[in-house]
């Protein structure tokens, strides 16, 4: 015979007299189920267990896209500050966090939306507020849920490049994280004592109680199903072996000129006459002893190097591929530069964010860091950045500055 | 153990405590750098886009999305017989879930000529297998449930879950 965890049966209790709320709170053991709204609710899913699982599983994909969305904005604004420095080992690292980083982000679509089901009654719970601790951890559900669901939104348009709104997507998709995760830790501290009953030994040996329709581990298996389901349905776009599942993604990794996706398009930047000018050059100066300004042949004339090295985009695709070009340290190093410091990147585009870069001195200095001139084997399509094109470990796609015209040595 | 049948198993939030006020006081704090960052930034564009799409989400799902599926949920108490419910139930799960994922893909609003390699498939052919796939699935999944003999009484459940 099953019995509750600690006192007597509700039925029990019912029959000594007791309310039925009370009956309720003796049997479960917790404090304020809600007897006044709980029958416009009947199904047993909206339980304490089911919760505490998928807050669970909530809390750890908004954690995984909050660190690695830190580490995405801070490669994006480089730090050059000892350990804080980008680092350029190991290469695919960047590639990781940010599939990661979306791929947690479109598995959290399902998770969100079955946790905010499994406690939408208590958005009627009565009294509405029962002190001041209830009142300020119901008013961080208001950031909580509405930047989860801002978060999760946003990201889902921008990475198929829509941006229907008049703010800037990287900016507020930053600072709204922030938010967001402060009200996720108003939300932990006030949801720790049930949080922890219900993930705790003594909800998981209770039997599935009686009802109809799915069982919480039926419920808790479809959640985990979708989670799944809309995972291959999009990782394909970084996993390339799964793009022929990837139905949904935004990108294959596989289709575009020369076999690589593309984000910025020579069109699209406004260098289409600059890139194949006759006149081209690079130029290299800033704090170096002699300025360089080489042609596109003086270019090809210098001892080439290859690197194999994936175009990781901040989108969440990634792509590898065979690049060989001039090492960025042999330039520098035939300009004079006395010390490798950092290195401003600039491109023919003339206007746009991402139109220079900035690479920290260890950048600089990796042998695999290169002026690419040639992909798997090709001369650079235009579209990735002909004449040549930075590629270097461990940096995000907007990063590696296509139709380079000017390297600046900065002391 | 006995239940009193439709009250939700749903325990309360803590009623305050050192570990409750300590966790407030952090995450307003960082919730706060995050809400002055925004205001401060120089590139953000429109704070009012932003605080239009952040309480737009937010209504959308409370005051639609949610009653639309608790009123779904309780038509199907009606119209679906309870042996085959959970499939059907989970279906409409993945299958929800997997067609919300797809709204901005199959829409295409950020399509741009000039760049056929950003959304270069047919993902309304996409989106229509997907779906095919768990509904197989699903179907698959209620036969198995509708032939499986009725039972005199609900089945106790295993220990554990």
């Amino acid at each position: 015979m099953l019995r509750a965890p600690r006192g007597r049966g509700v039925g029990e209790q019912l029959a000594a007299g007791s309310s039925r709320h009370r009956a309720l709170e003796g049997a479960l053991g917790t404090r304020g189920v809600m007897p006044a709204v709980a029958p416009a609710f009947p199904s047993r899913l909206h339980d304490e267990r089911v919760a505490a699982i998928l807050g669970l599983a909530l809390g750890i994909a908004f954690s995984v896209c909050f660190l690695t969305g830190l580490y995405s904005h801070f490669a994006q604004h480089p730090l050059d500050i000892g350990f804080l420095s980008m680092p350029t080992s190991p290469a695919w690292l960047y590639r990781i966090t940010q599939g990661l980083h979306v791929a947690a982000g479109t598995a959290a679509v399902p998770l969100l939306l079955a946790k905010l089901w499994t406690i939408y009654p208590l958005l009627f719970a009565e009294p509405p507020v029962r002190g001041p601790a209830h009142l300020v951890a119901r008013l961080a559900l208001i950031p909580l849920v509405a930047g989860g669901i801002f978060q999760l939104m946003s990201g889902l348009a921008n990475i198929t490049g829509w941006y229907p709104w008049q703010f800037s997507f990287p900016v507020a998709h930053y600072w709204t994280a922030w938010i967001l995760i402060g009200a996720l830790i108003v939300h932990i501290g006030a949801v720790w004592a049930p949080a922890r009953r219900g993930l705790g030994r003594a909800a998981r040996m209770e039997p599935e109680p009686r009802g109809d329709g799915l069982s919480r581990r039926g419920f808790l298996g479809a959640v985990a199903a979708a989670a799944g389901a809309v995972t291959i349905l999009t990782v394909g776009q970084t996993l390339r072996p799964l793009r022929g599942v990837s139905l949904l993604a935004p990108r294959d990794p596989a289709v575009g000129p020369q076999g690589l996706p593309v984000n910025k398009t020579a069109g699209g930047a406004g260098v289409l006459q600059t890139a194949r000018s006759p006149d081209y050059a690079l130029v290299v100066d800033g704090d170096v002893g002699r300025p360089l300004r080489l042609s596109l042949g003086e270019l090809r004339a210098l001892p080439q190097h290859d690197a194999d090295l994936p175009i990781a985009c901040v989108e969440g695709w990634s792509a590898g591929a065979s690049w060989s070009g001039v090492r960025v340290r042999d330039l520098l190093e035939l300009a004079g530069a006395s010390s490798v410091g950092e290195v401003r990147v600039e491109s023919l585009q003339e206007r746009g964010s991402f139109r220079a870069s900035r690479m920290n001195a260890g950048h600089a200095a990796h042998p695999d860091t290169l002026l690419a001139l040639r992909v798997n084997g090709e001369e650079l399509d235009i579209d990735h950045g002909f004449p040549c094109r930075l590629i270097a470990p461990n940096r995000p796609g907007v990063q590696q500055t296509k139709w380079v015209t000017r390297l600046e040595v900065r002391a | 153990m006995t239940r009193a049948g439709g009250d939700t198993r749903l325990g309360s939030e803590d009623d305050g405590g050192a570990r409750f006020w300590v966790c407030a006081a952090v995450g307003i704090g960082v919730a706060g750098f995050g809400l002055y960052g925004l205001l401060n930034a120089r590139l953000i564009g429109s704070i009012g886009s932003w605080l239009t799409y952040l309480i737009g989400g937010l209504l959308v799902h409370d005051a639609l999305l949610a009653p639309l599926v608790v009123a779904a949920s309780v038509m199907m108490i009606y119209l679906v017989p309870s042996r085959i419910r959970p499939a059907v139930q989970g279906t409409l799960v993945v299958a929800g879930s997997v067609a919300l994922v797809a709204i901005p893909v199959v829409g295409g609003w950020g399509r741009n000529p000039g760049n056929p390699t950003l959304l270069p498939r047919d993902y309304a052919l996409g989106l229509a297998i997907a779906v095919g796939v768990i509904l197989v699935g699903g179907l698959l999944t209620a036969v198995r449930s509708a032939r499986r003999p009725e039972p005199e009484r609900a089945p106790e459940r295993p220990r554990g879950w």
